[in-house]
């Protein structure tokens, strides 16, 4: 631009003409434009570093609570779940220490010891491991064999608890665990080979034979009834033990 | 900026802060939960010697015998603790004569004496005890007393 006062040239920013030294009436509006632009950019920062603030304020609050909520989801999940995943865990110890137990399992079998090998089948939750399925026929035999060992032994030594039970229901059960111990000796076409194995067979004939043993000597069976046993009826079991108790 | 935008703002603070801490303590309570859920229990209930020895003097001999066989299979033993040797031997001579009293009554002379066998290993750890020998007899021979 040219100074109106001289006619040489002139900035917008000079306040007074560099050659005549008179003012730039110019540089009043301007620097007046520049100051308003100036506030009008500062406002207009200062609102979108505010709304953007406010943004990230708000974004980061939901992020929280979505993660919160995920993860009380997942929990949820893990809650429902944590019977499969107890079991899985029982299943993982017990499949490492198998041959610990394995090794005590035949040492039972070979005492012919039901109760014990039962009771500790079922302490240390082998009974209905995958890990332990072959001897799942052993751990059956041997649990019905406790019921019955200990039935008759209470009958024996405590006679009928007349408050709770009657001599037939008490003998009901046990005819339902001789029937058990007799039905688990038997093969059945779905059952594993690895279930009836040499040593288990055996084992499971001397549990019939300890069976049969308690049924003559404490209920006074005769040889021709302990032959029939396996096709009798439950309720004509339940009346021979009946029979025999009070008869011995 | 006036009281009532100030109450604003800190209300919406004190809402989110007490919605996280709500979701805080349900996570937590959740993981405690899931935890114990998920967690392998053991069996770790046994009687002790005391407990054994009530039993046997209420004349409740296969009660005695269950106890003793959860204890066994529990690794609990004469080893664990010594009192428990008495208590067992009890224990181990009723079963020992249920089954040397019915090869009696089935005439099988050999697995009699086996089983006579560890009735005296038994009797002899009975100690102060041994007295219920007799008891143990009586109450499997009903019929021979009456």
């Amino acid at each position: 631009m040219k100074c109106k006062f001289c006619g040489s040239n002139l900035q917008i920013e000079d306040e007074r003409c560099p050659y005549c030294g008179r003012p730039n009436p110019q540089y009043i509006k301007h620097r007046r434009a520049m100051q308003a632009y100036q506030e009008d950019y500062q406002n207009t920062k200062q609102e979108v570093l505010t709304h953007v603030s406010k943004l990230n304020r708000r974004s980061v609050r939901i992020t929280i609570v979505a993660v919160l909520v995920a993860l009380c989801a997942v929990a949820l999940v893990l809650c429902f779940m944590g019977d499969e995943i107890r079991d899985a865990r029982i299943e993982r110890t017990i499949a490492a220490n198998k041959e610990t137990y394995a090794e005590q399992i035949q040492e039972y079998m070979a005492e012919v010891d039901p109760i014990n090998l039962y009771e500790f089948g079922y302490r240390n939750r082998l009974t209905y491991s995958k890990a332990m399925d072959e001897y799942n026929k052993v751990f059956s035999i041997s649990m019905y064999y406790q019921y019955f060992y200990n039935y008759t032994m209470e009958l024996m030594t405590e006679g009928i608890h007349e408050k709770y039970e009657t001599l037939e229901e008490k003998c009901e059960y046990m005819a339902r665990y001789v029937e058990n111990i007799y039905e688990n000796r038997e093969r059945q076409t779905y059952d594993k080979d690895y279930c009836y194995t040499e040593d288990k067979t055996a084992y499971m004939d001397a549990i019939v034979e300890r069976t049969e043993l308690l049924l003559k000597a404490y209920y006074g069976l005769s040889e021709e009834e302990i032959a029939s046993v396996p096709t009798l009826s439950r309720a004509r079991l339940t009346i021979l033990l009946a029979e025999g108790y009070e008869n011995e | 900026m006036n009281k009532r935008i100030l109450g604003q703002k800190n209300g919406k603070n004190t809402g989110f802060s007490i919605l996280v801490t709500a979701l805080c303590f349900l996570l937590i309570i959740l993981i405690a939960f899931a935890i114990k859920q998920s967690a392998p229990w053991k069996y770790d209930y046994y009687e002790k010697p005391s407990a054994i020895l009530i039993t046997l003097n209420n004349g409740r001999y296969i009660d005695a015998l269950d106890q003793v066989v959860q204890n066994r299979a529990m690794g609990i033993d004469e080893k664990t603790d010594a009192d428990y040797a008495v208590p067992y031997a009890v224990c181990d001579y009723f079963e020992a004569y249920s089954y040397y009293l019915a090869y009696q009554r089935v005439g099988d002379e050999a697995r009699a004496a086996e089983y006579e066998k560890r009735m005296q290993a038994c009797y002899d750890k009975m100690g102060t005890l041994q007295f219920m020998a007799e008891d143990i007899r009586e109450a499997l021979n009903k019929e021979s007393t009456e």
